[in-house]
């Protein structure tokens, strides 16, 4: 009540616009938990706005997790279950869809490392954020990631050391690149995608065929694939375009000429509705 | 006889004295016995809670309301200063201190929480639970710790600052009120020195309909946004004018501000005039009349607030003053907005007389105060120089 002494009528008007802004409060957080065993465990990662920085590291440790974070909106979470063997990283307090899409210099920031000596089934969540995600080197047993209106590079720069059951994107309205899927030593791969565009580079130590899912709404999507390894494409479109690059139609799907003779097979199943569909043979 | 009876009297008593003296020794000595058999940890941590200061009880707690700091134990559990646990003094159950660092050398089964201070593991030291510190590090010299080793900065001081910041009290309170008041007759007079003319014109939109000028301030101050936002829409549309837009915003922002500056001071000013009128009599110009009513005016209004801040220590009276200074300054404001937008803050009048058309300058009342209704004793009244008779505008 005393502020309306000060703020006289005249000058309300004069100051409103600087009072309208929202006081922030960062403060960091590091967290680490050491490794004790080998066993497979469960992490799941949710962070709603920011940039987020995920990789490996050969410590002996199970995370390594340092958090700058706004305390009047969010709240860290590092929660390890024993038990269970499933670990929960990240923040919570902004919904990861609906978080606010700031300046990054007024953003939070995450830097995970994770073990590369223990399997792990990885499950993301993420908001508004940029991510660089280089899971290359690390023992993945599965991934799962979705995102909202996110900018992600998801990167295998490594083989993946264990045999992934299953890799699922799920993003919203983004941009999505995904590279080198060669290593990421998984033989399925669903990509869903909204509306933006979807990169995906299939290069590195392949080692099992691969059947690839990609389903996009609207915007483009980019396939970039090796010339030693076999491709057949099935498509479903509805006003979109489709860059065949030399492929063969043989009954409802295309075919690259090495199909009967390659070591390594690509199934691909690409629809879309607005948009487009690029494929791009790569040595 | 009186001797053997004393004697024998004596006895029991020295008796009773000897097994209560025992009794208490054998009790001193138990209570020792206890004493001695608690950990070392437990007795220094009651001689150091002592010493707790009651900003760290307050920091503590606050720690513990936030959710990050749920896990820390009550403020009554930490101990202030640093704190070593050696091989030979290991330690069951958590340990918690304050403004020091914790140097575990042997094993503490349990977990280690540090309020601004390290947490240091060397070679040979085991924490089998989390290590915790906020505002410090924790750092493994060669040790081990079992659980999540934590580190978070300090809370942010500013934020434990606002929710202590107390209110304003009654002195603080007159002290702004002078302030603005200060501030305002600063602005008052400018306008008056630069700008007195725009004001004339000001006021006389008012004088000519207070009601009309009170609507139209209203209609002002509800379409302010809606026209802002029609004008960056507008901007951005044109593509080209995207660029000017945050110039349109500022410029914008300034011109709303000083309508309502103007309007305020003219209203005041009007508002003063009337009481200036008793002294009519007086031989003043124009311009110093004006400011005299501008300033019985600004105290006028300012008296109000002013009202309200002697009142603050009375929150009931302080809020209905507050309440009626906030009213009428509110319709101050309207009424001078309104003023302003018809006279287009002044010019529409300066611009009628330039044509001739306008009407003539009203005079001050103390242009008219120099004559004398009828001649006395045949004595023709005295003219007054016209420079001052009639302020024209070039």
């Amino acid at each position: 009540m005393t502020q309306r002494v000060r703020l006289i009528p005249l000058l309300i008007v004069m100051v409103a616009p600087c009072r309208g802004v929202t006081a922030q409060s960062w403060r960091t957080v590091e967290s680490a938990r050491q490794l004790h065993d080998s066993a497979e465990h469960r992490v799941h990662v949710r962070y709603g706005a920011g940039r987020i920085d995920v990789g490996g590291t050969n410590a002996p440790l199970l995370y390594s997790m340092t958090l700058r974070y706004d305390e009047a909106t969010t709240t860290p979470i590092h929660q390890y279950d024993a038990g269970a063997r499933t670990l929960t990283l990240g923040v919570e307090g902004e919904s990861p869809k609906f978080s606010r899409n700031m300046g990054d210099k007024s953003r939070g920031e995450m830097r995970l490392a994770l073990s590369r000596s223990v399997p792990i089934d990885l499950d993301f969540e993420l908001g508004a954020t940029k991510a660089q995600l280089d899971l290359g080197g690390l023992s993945l047993l599965g991934l799962h990631l979705a995102s909202g209106a996110s900018e992600t590079v998801l990167d295998f720069s490594t083989p993946n050391q264990s045999r992934m059951r299953s890799l699922d994107v799920d993003v919203g309205a983004a941009s999505f690149e995904a590279r080198n899927l060669g290593n990421a030593n998984v033989s399925a791969v669903h990509v869903h995608g909204g509306v933006g565009s979807v990169e995906l580079d299939f290069a590195g130590q392949w080692s099992q065929d691969m059947t690839v899912d990609a389903d996009l709404a609207l915007g483009k999507l980019t396939l970039h694939l090796p010339r030693d390894v076999g491709i057949r494409v099935e498509v479903q479109k509805f006003l979109a375009s489709f860059d065949q690059q030399g492929l063969q139609k043989r009954g409802d799907a295309y075919y690259s000429d090495n199909w009967d003779s390659a070591k390594y097979h690509l199934r691909l199943r690409a629809q879309t509705t607005f948009g487009g569909i690029e494929l791009d043979r790569v040595d | 006889m009186a001797r053997r009876i004393s004697a024998a009297a004596t006895i029991p008593v020295v008796a009773l004295a000897l097994i209560s003296s025992l009794s208490t020794v054998a009790a001193a000595q138990a209570a020792a016995t206890s004493r001695s058999a608690r950990p070392v940890a437990t007795t220094t941590q009651l001689q150091n809670q002592r010493t707790m200061s009651d900003r760290l009880r307050r920091q503590i707690e606050q720690m513990r309301a936030r959710p990050e700091g749920s896990r820390l134990p009550p403020a009554d559990s930490f101990t202030v200063g640093p704190r070593a646990i050696t091989p030979t003094t290991p330690v069951t159950g958590s340990v918690a201190i304050a403004e020091g660092s914790l140097d575990v050398s042997g094993h503490l089964d349990g977990s280690a929480y540090v309020i601004d201070g390290d947490i240091v593991v060397h070679s040979g030291g085991v924490i089998s639970g989390d290590a915790v510190s906020i505002g410090g590090r924790v750092l493994l010299d060669g040790g081990r710790i079992d659980g999540e080793r934590l580190t978070l900065s300090a809370p942010a001081t500013e934020a434990i600052r606002a929710q202590a910041v107390p209110p304003l009290t009654t002195w603080q309170s007159i002290k702004l009120v002078l302030g603005w008041f200060a501030v305002l007759a600063i602005i008052g007079l400018g306008v008056l020195i630069f700008a007195e003319p725009n004001m004339d014109g000001v006021v006389e939109a008012m004088e000519e309909s207070f009601s009309r000028a009170f609507w139209f301030g209203l209609l002002g101050e509800i379409m302010a946004l809606p026209v802002l936002a029609l004008l960056v829409v507008g901007l951005v549309l044109t593509l080209l004018g995207i660029l000017l837009v945050p110039f349109a915003v500022v410029a914008y922002c300034i011109a709303l501000a000083g309508l309502l500056a103007l309007g305020f001071l003219a209203v005041a000013r009007l508002t003063g005039s009337f009481w200036s009128r008793r002294d009519a009599r007086s031989t003043t110009t124009p311009r110093s009349a004006n400011l005299r009513a501008l300033f019985v005016g600004l105290v006028l209004y300012m008296g109000l607030w002013m009202l309200a801040a002697i009142f603050t220590w009375q929150p009931m009276a302080g809020a209905i003053l507050r309440g009626v200074a906030l009213a009428v300054s509110w319709v101050a404001v309207t009424v001078g907005l309104g003023a302003a937008m018809l006279s287009r803050a002044g010019t529409r009048r300066l611009a009628a007389r330039s044509r001739g058309t306008g009407p003539a300058r009203r005079p001050a009342p103390e242009d008219l105060a120099w004559q004398t209704p009828t001649p006395v004793t045949g004595v023709t009244a005295a003219r007054r120089p016209a420079a001052t008779a009639v302020k024209e505008i070039p």
